[in-house]
C-alpha cells in the first residue's frame, strides 16, 4: 500500500505510523460531561469502507496527516485537509 | 584531549572486491529549520541554493544540503565547513554531526544491496545520482543520498549505527568474494 504524504510524496506504507480515527470530534476544552470524554478517549467504531485517519510519516519527514482511506480495500482517497 | 570514538568501531568490517561498505567519517551536519516568511531567502543568502524538493539533494561546492521536513534543511559539509557561523539568525540551529553516522555503499551490486533494505524504487532510472529518501532501514530512520551511478551514503542515527551496519553488511553478504 502507497501512501500520499503531503511533504514527500507516494511512500511504502512500512514507513508510516497508523495514528488513530480521525473522524472523532475531540470534546470542548474544560468541559466536564465525562460520558462525552469517556466515548472520546475510550469507544471506537471499526467502520468497514471509507474512514478518516491519523498517519504519521514517522520514518521520513515525521509529518502528521489525514488520510482517507477505504478499510475493506485499502484503496487511499488522499490527504484530507 | 577527548578523542572522538566511532559508533562502528566494534563492527565487523565488511570487505568484497566488487562491494564498499565503509564508514565515511569527517563530515559536520547542521541542521536548520525556520517558520519565519524569510525562513528559506535568508538560509538560500547564507548557504546559496536549496534543493526544490524533498527527493533532490542541492550541491553547493563541497556543501550538500537536504530538505529533510517542512521548513527543515540538513546541510552537510567537510569537517572543516563553515555553516555553522554563518546561520547566525537565520533560524533554529541544531549541530547534529554527533548524532549521525554515513555509512557508503558502493559498488556494481549497491542497487541490488539497498533494495533488500528499504522500500525504496532504487531503479537506476528512477534513484538517480543525485536522489534522496527519507525512509528506515531495520526499523530505523535513515536518509539515503543517491551520489553517483551505484553509490550512496546512509546517514543514521549514532546509537542505532551498529544495529543498521550489521542489516547492511548482511545484506551485502552475497557479495563478499
Amino acid at each position: 500500500m502507497m501512501i500520499p504524504c503531503p511533504h514527500c510524496g507516494d511512500r511504502d506504507v512500512s514507513e508510516f505510523r497508523y495514528g488513530g480515527d480521525a473522524s472523532k470530534q475531540r470534546p470542548a476544552h474544560g468541559t466536564g460531561d465525562l460520558k462525552a470524554w469517556h466515548d472520546y478517549v475510550f469507544v471506537f467504531e471499526n467502520p468497514k469502507g471509507p474512514h478518516t485517519e491519523y498517519w504519521q510519516h514517522v520514518l521520513g519527514c515525521r509529518r502528521w496527516f489525514r488520510l482517507a482511506r477505504n478499510t475493506a480495500t485499502n484503496e487511499i482517497g488522499g490527504v484530507v485537509s | 584531549m577527548l578523542e572522538r570514538i566511532s559508533a562502528l568501531a566494534s563492527a565487523r568490517p565488511y570487505v568484497s572486491s566488487v562491494l564498499t561498505i565503509a564508514e565515511r567519517a569527517g563530515f559536520t551536519l547542521t541542521q536548520v529549520a525556520g517558520l519565519s516568511p524569510d525562513f528559506e531567502t535568508k538560509l538560500s543568502a547564507a548557504v546559496g541554493p536549496l534543493p526544490g524538493s524533498v527527493s533532490r539533494a542541492q550541491v553547493n561546492g563541497e556543501r550538500v544540503i537536504f530538505r529533510i521536513g517542512p521548513a527543515q534543511f540538513w546541510i552537510v559539509e567537510p569537517e572543516a565547513g563553515t555553516t555553522p557561523a554563518r546561520l547566525d539568525g537565520v533560524g533554529a540551529v541544531t549541530p547534529l554531526t554527533s548524532s549521525r553516522v554515513r555509512i557508503a555503499i558502493a559498488g556494481a551490486p549497491a542497487r541490488e544491496v539497498m533494495a533488500m533494505l528499504a522500500p525504496v524504487d532504487f531503479h537506476p532510472a528512477v534513484f538517480t545520482p543525485g536522489a534522496v529518501a527519507l525512509t528506515g532501514i531495520h526499523h530505523t530512520p535513515v536518509t539515503i543520498h543517491c551520489t553517483g551511478e551505484n553509490a550512496f551514503d546512509t546517514y543514521v542515527m549514532r546509537t542505532f549505527a551498529r544495529d543498521v551496519w550489521d542489516a547492511i553488511t548482511d545484506a551485502g553478504a552475497a557479495y563478499q568474494f
